[in-house]
């Protein structure tokens, strides 16, 4: 398994397009990945079910934990937290 | 003489036109009004499990097609929206617990509406006002799965009119189609609307 920590800077955080670009990378890849708000204390969600990863309701400054486990668990991990630090494609200023 | 509506508007102004209104009950009263998607998903072979899938596989290819035209009149922050309800009818989550209401027994439409309901009060309930505004958009995407699954559709207005509902969700308020303006009696504005005259080239239903 593969784990990484990012701290959420784009304004909206993971706010349902953001959330969306998320989802569809996730999907890309074979790997079971799951996501959770560490701020918050949600519980991990499939990081393929748009609507589990809004449910963690995560928010501008919030720091997420992101898993993978499977046969491309490094890709997955790579790419994800890549595009969470990128903003997930979004500004990042307050 | 006329009749007086009170309600909250869409938008700040003055619409003139003939009143069109919107009722989820009465949709769902109305039965069936026309054939939408491939319209079939209540008829996989009795499987309820099948009907649901495809009538979300239906929903999912609508709301794609609704983002699309949006993106192409350059209305790319609302085309967004319509792209995340597409990956919402999908969702393994919202499938997930629909499958097994409709397993336990339950009519299949219905098992989606609830499963749509829980998403949905998951979502409302979130500190974040914009993450919770998504609430709304779950319980657009059930409602579009059950009306394919019932063979309903919403029979939209023929000539630019003033929208009147106690809740208009997201994807009849916004999907590019005229309408010269909408009150809303519960006094909620979907959010994200653009205030204005919406030209319409397609139905979204």
């Amino acid at each position: 398994m593969r784990v990484t920590e990012v701290d959420v800077a784009n304004r909206s955080g993971l706010h349902a397009r953001p959330a969306a670009t998320f989802v569809k990378m996730a999907a890309s890849f074979r790997s079971d990945i799951r996501v959770e708000n560490l701020t918050r204390g949600s519980k991990s969600a499939s990081a393929k079910s748009l609507l589990g990863v809004l449910g963690c309701g995560v928010e501008q400054g919030h720091r997420i934990r992101v898993s993978a486990e499977g046969e491309d668990e490094a890709a997955a991990i790579e790419a994800l937290r890549a595009l969470a630090e990128g903003g997930f494609g979004e500004a990042t200023q307050a | 003489m006329g009749r007086r509506i009170v309600g909250t508007p869409g938008a700040s102004g003055v619409a003139i036109g003939p009143v069109w209104r919107y009722s989820a009950a009465g949709v769902r009263e109305a039965g069936v009004s026309r054939s939408m998607g491939s319209g079939h998903g209540a008829d996989v072979s009795g499987d309820p499990v099948a009907a649901v899938k495809t009538a979300a596989e239906d929903a999912a290819r609508q709301l794609e097609s609704l983002a699309r035209h949006i993106r192409d009149l350059g209305r790319v922050e609302e085309a967004g929206i319509f792209e995340a309800q597409a990956l919402m009818a999908t969702d393994p989550e919202l499938l997930d617990e629909a499958v097994a209401q409709a397993e336990a027994g339950m009519e299949p439409a219905s098992a989606v509406e609830n499963a749509a309901a829980a998403a949905s009060a998951t979502l409302a309930a979130l500190p974040d006002e914009l993450l919770a505004a998504r609430a709304a958009d779950v319980r657009d995407v059930g409602a579009r799965i059950a009306r394919i699954l019932r063979g309903q559709a919403v029979a939209l207005p023929e000539v630019p009119s003033i929208a009147i509902a106690d809740d208009l969700p997201p994807s009849i308020a916004r999907p590019g189609r005229r309408r010269d303006g909408s009150l809303r009696r519960s006094g909620r504005r979907p959010g994200g609307v653009a205030p204005g005259r919406i030209r319409a080239s397609r139905p979204a239903m």
